[in-house]
């Protein structure tokens, strides 16, 4: 996916950092990964802040679990489309 | 047993679309911040579904189908059509305002993350933020949706979607922070030295 990468190189750490939920989030290319991860393994600073962000995104990822569709709801649902007529 | 056309496409809906209830649900109750109206959502969500089913590609993504629906359902609910939040597409002019509070940002949060169950203060935190925000971060960040994805369902530019969930999780940061600062996880941080 390169919808919003501006081609240009990462040579610094505004570049790096600017391309970090990108990357976290899957949406680089390969190759754009590979550059930025390199910058983040050589720079501890960006080091400590990708950790950072990984780990507050985990965070979130944890917060999914639970909060699932009451099951009251799901046979009022089930009940609505079958008047619809679902038969299945 | 052979099924008839209409049958066969009703068993693919409840194979489909109803094993995706636990999803819709939560986004619904995301968007509505209230379960009785999530209810609502969900339950037009799913009529207006089945009466368009023929109309889902088969071999694109459910979710994001009954996400776009539900959201659909959800803008349409709320009686005054509020004129959509217009925001900078530039993600990098985010980056440049937030880069002065991020060392603050990293203190703050960095003992909770590593400690606590952060569950239910992120979903107070998500709440309290605005709507335009908290979708894009509940697509990505918790439904596990792409940008291109997200941008579909909320029907704006994948630029957008980007600038949106980096403002979205820096505000949830902060408020984040604010929570573990109420539950004395941390003390309440000099902003001076960030
Ligand atoms: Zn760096």
């Amino acid at each position: 996916m390169t919808t919003h990468d501006d081609g240009a190189p990462i040579k610094d750490c505004r570049g790096a950092m600017t391309k970090l939920f990108d990357m976290l989030d899957g949406e680089l290319t390969a190759e754009r990964e590979r550059e930025v991860r390199s910058h983040i393994t050589s720079c501890p600073d960006c080091f400590t802040h990708a950790d950072f962000e990984q780990r507050f995104l985990a965070a979130l990822q944890a917060a999914r679990s639970g909060g699932g569709c009451p099951g009251s709801l799901r046979n009022k649902v089930i009940e609505a489309l079958r008047a619809e007529g679902l038969t299945h | 047993m052979l099924m008839t056309a209409p049958e066969a496409a009703h068993a693919l809906f409840s194979a489909n679309a109803l094993t995706a209830l636990d999803d819709v649900y939560r986004f619904a109750r995301s968007l509505t911040r209230d379960e009785a109206d999530a209810e609502d959502v969900v339950q037009e969500t799913y009529l207006r579904a089945f009466r368009s089913w023929q109309t889902f590609q088969e071999g694109t993504d459910i979710r994001r189908w009954l996400f776009t629906i539900a959201r659909n359902v959800f803008l349409r609910s709320r009686e005054k059509a509020r004129r959509e939040v217009t925001l900078d597409d530039d993600g990098a002019e985010a980056v440049d305002a937030a880069q002065a509070s991020e060392v603050w940002l990293r203190r703050g949060l960095d003992p909770i993350l590593a400690s606590a169950d952060l569950g239910p203060a992120i979903h107070e935190a998500l709440d309290a933020i605005p709507e335009t925000f908290r979708s894009v971060v509940v697509l990505v960040d918790l439904e596990d949706q792409s940008y291109e994805d997200a941008a579909e369902v909320l029907g704006v530019p994948v630029g957008t979607v980007r600038s949106r969930l980096f403002r979205g999780r820096k505000l949830l940061q902060e408020r984040l922070i604010a929570y573990a600062q109420d539950a004395g996880f941390v003390p309440a941080p000099d902003r001076s030295d960030a």
